[in-house]
């Protein structure tokens, strides 16, 4: 069939197309990683390093307890669970977990033992 | 092909052009195929970006299931004894999640090396980790005499910061010489004289495993020239686990530093010179026949020298470990820094004369030691055994001095002094436990130092060195040296 209007489109209607598909395109992109992994990349390295800093604070302590606290980071309330147990005469168990208040989602896991022996 | 049928989107184009082939067509393919390309870049970014976080995370968990090895190795020596020691372990465990830690022990010097692996999906992290015993009592006086029960005489400008334990004779003050002068006395702390103090027991077994070590790996390599060995910049580390065997001396000189974190063991028949700016960095085992030399601003660390007699001196800093079989001087302007361990561990009875002497006029620290002399203290005291340890009037020590014999105590310490006797010699008379001229203070060293792990006086272990993590610091820094001099 014959087209009766044959104005079309110009060049800057095809690329204002084109670049609003682009930004669409780009933004599905991003969701469509995320959704792969179901983790914000920014935030899975805020928990990493939360969870490392609890670790550390455990390490410097002669005596680290367990403990369970919340801590606004990256715009995000995490909730940060220390669990801390003796194994042995000489060994301790830390376990830390941070996950993400709104939806409790486990973003960060860390364990490690800290050798801290009863007697001298 | 039929302009009509074909792709024409654009009128103006179709009317600027006689040949309507379909520019437009080409320009819109050519916008699909970059916004394609920009889709995937976007989306292979994504995904790379997101694996990367996660090894971000998997690289922090390797890092403390390394530590967690660490820990189960200190944990497991404790449970040793001597002979198991020697033989080194290796223990290892494998978690959920693909998770994995190993540890391999073995002896190093007068201490244990660890090597601990820590492994989390595809990451790994390793730690190369000296330990030490962990504190021992007998470090936490000022001044500990565990040889015959005679009185510690203060004499001189003497001033002792800090608790002592002494034998049964306590602590009394005496004119050294009868000469007249108005002598400052000062004994700050306790006086324990109940129960008396014992000497140190030592693990031989771990030392003579590390000896047996060097042997078979010096008779497993031929000696590579009967030249003098010239290691200067344009030297470098062959390859992995080397061994260099020269039946000659060897001068190592050079501006670049040598940082290997590979084993290298190096023979020498003649005498080993260091000297210049060299500074060597890593698990470097240096073992002569003769003499070896560190000078100059040379700068050692993580480096096991052994020799029969061993001298640093000039500007030379020092962390590794020292063994003297014979004599071990520290002079001039050198400094020795934490976790140094200068170590004279000649055998019992032989005709040379073992000494340590700390000559120093800058600060040193560390652990020092005679472990030689042992027998009756008549014997210690006869003029052809008179192996000690010399801290000089214008020396000194931060950290730990024992002395399985005689020690002459003029200058500064700030740590704790263990010692048979403490002996001034004035031919003919000599002085059985005095202490002259010197100031010894527990309370001004208030780190803690791994001690040598031949020395058996803890089931603690503890780390004395870090030899390869980038995240973690010693267990106590180096002193800084703003202070003025002794």
């Amino acid at each position: 069939m014959a087209l009766s209007n044959e104005n079309g489109f110009t060049l800057v209607e095809v690329l204002v197309a084109a670049a609003l598909f682009l930004t669409v395109f780009m933004t599905l992109a991003a969701l469509f990683a995320q959704a792969t992994t179901g983790f914000s990349g920014t935030q899975l390295i805020a928990a990493s390093m939360l969870a490392q800093a609890e670790i550390e604070e455990a390490v410097r302590s002669d005596g680290p307890e367990s403990r369970l606290w919340t801590e606004q980071s990256n715009r995000v309330l995490w909730e940060i669970d220390r669990t801390v147990e003796r194994t042995s005469a000489d060994l301790l168990d830390i376990h830390v977990t941070v996950k993400r208040v709104s939806d409790g989602k486990v973003y960060a896991s860390l364990w490690t033992q800290l050798y801290r022996p009863t007697v001298l | 092909m039929d302009d009509r049928g074909s792709w024409r989107l654009m009128n103006r184009t179709v009317q600027a052009h006689t040949n309507e082939q379909g520019t437009v067509f080409w320009a819109v393919l050519a916008v699909l195929l970059v916004t394609s390309l920009l889709f995937s870049s976007v989306v292979l970014y994504g995904a790379w970006h997101q694996s990367q976080n996660r090894l971000f995370l998997y690289r922090i968990q390797a890092r403390y299931l390394a530590e967690a090895a660490l820990a189960q190795a200190q944990a497991h020596l404790g449970s040793l004894d001597a002979s198991e020691l020697a033989r080194g372990i290796t223990i290892s465990d494998s978690l959920p999640h693909n998770q994995r830690w190993s540890a391999t022990v073995s002896p190093w010097g007068c201490y244990l090396r660890t090597l601990c692996t820590g492994s989390s999906h595809q990451t790994t992290y390793s730690i190369d980790a000296l330990l030490g015993r962990g504190p021992s009592s007998a470090f936490n006086f000022s001044l500990r005499l565990f040889g015959p029960p005679y009185p510690l005489v203060v004499a001189g400008q003497t001033r002792i910061a800090g608790d002592v334990n002494v034998g049964p004779g306590g602590v009394t003050s005496g004119q050294y010489r009868g000469r007249e002068r108005q002598d400052t006395i000062l004994v700050a702390g306790r006086t324990v004289t109940d129960p008396p103090p014992q000497p140190i027991p030592f693990d031989w077994e771990t030392l003579n495993r590390f000896t047996e070590w060097l042997d078979e790996t010096r008779d497993q390599n031929s000696a590579q020239s009967d030249r003098t060995l010239i290691i200067d910049d344009a030297w470098e580390v062959a390859s992995a686990d080397s061994v260099i065997v020269v039946d000659a001396p060897v001068v190592i000189s050079r501006a670049r530093p040598l940082m290997s974190t590979r084993p290298l063991v190096l023979f020498a028949t003649g005498p080993v010179t260091i000297s210049g700016s060299t500074r060597i960095d890593g698990r470097w085992v240096i073992r002569s026949d003769r003499t070896i030399t560190v000078k100059d601003a040379a700068d050692l660390a993580g480096v096991v020298l052994w020799a029969p007699h061993i001298e640093i001196s000039g500007r030379a800093r020092f962390s590794g470990q020292a063994i003297a079989d014979t004599l071990l001087e520290v002079r001039d302007q050198a400094r020795t820094i934490f976790p140094a361990l200068l170590w004279v561990a000649g055998q019992s009875g032989r005709s040379s004369k073992p000494a340590l002497k700390l000559e120093s006029t800058k600060w040193c620290e560390g652990v020092a030691g005679i472990s030689a002399i042992t027998g009756p203290w008549e014997w210690m005291l006869a003029a052809e055994n008179s192996g000690q340890l010399l801290l000089d009037p214008q020396s000194g020590w931060r950290g730990y001095l024992y002395v399985n014999g005689k020690a002459v105590i003029r200058g500064i310490v700030a740590g704790s002094v263990n010692a048979e006797l403490l002996v001034v010699e004035d031919p003919p008379t000599t002085y059985l436990n005095w202490l002259l001229d010197a100031k010894v203070s527990r309370p001004a060293w208030q780190g803690s130092t791994a001690l040598p792990a031949i020395m058996n006086c803890s089931q603690r272990w503890e780390v004395a060195e870090y030899l390869e993590t980038q995240d973690r610091d010693s267990k106590v820094e180096s002193s800084s040296y703003n202070e003025a001099e002794p």
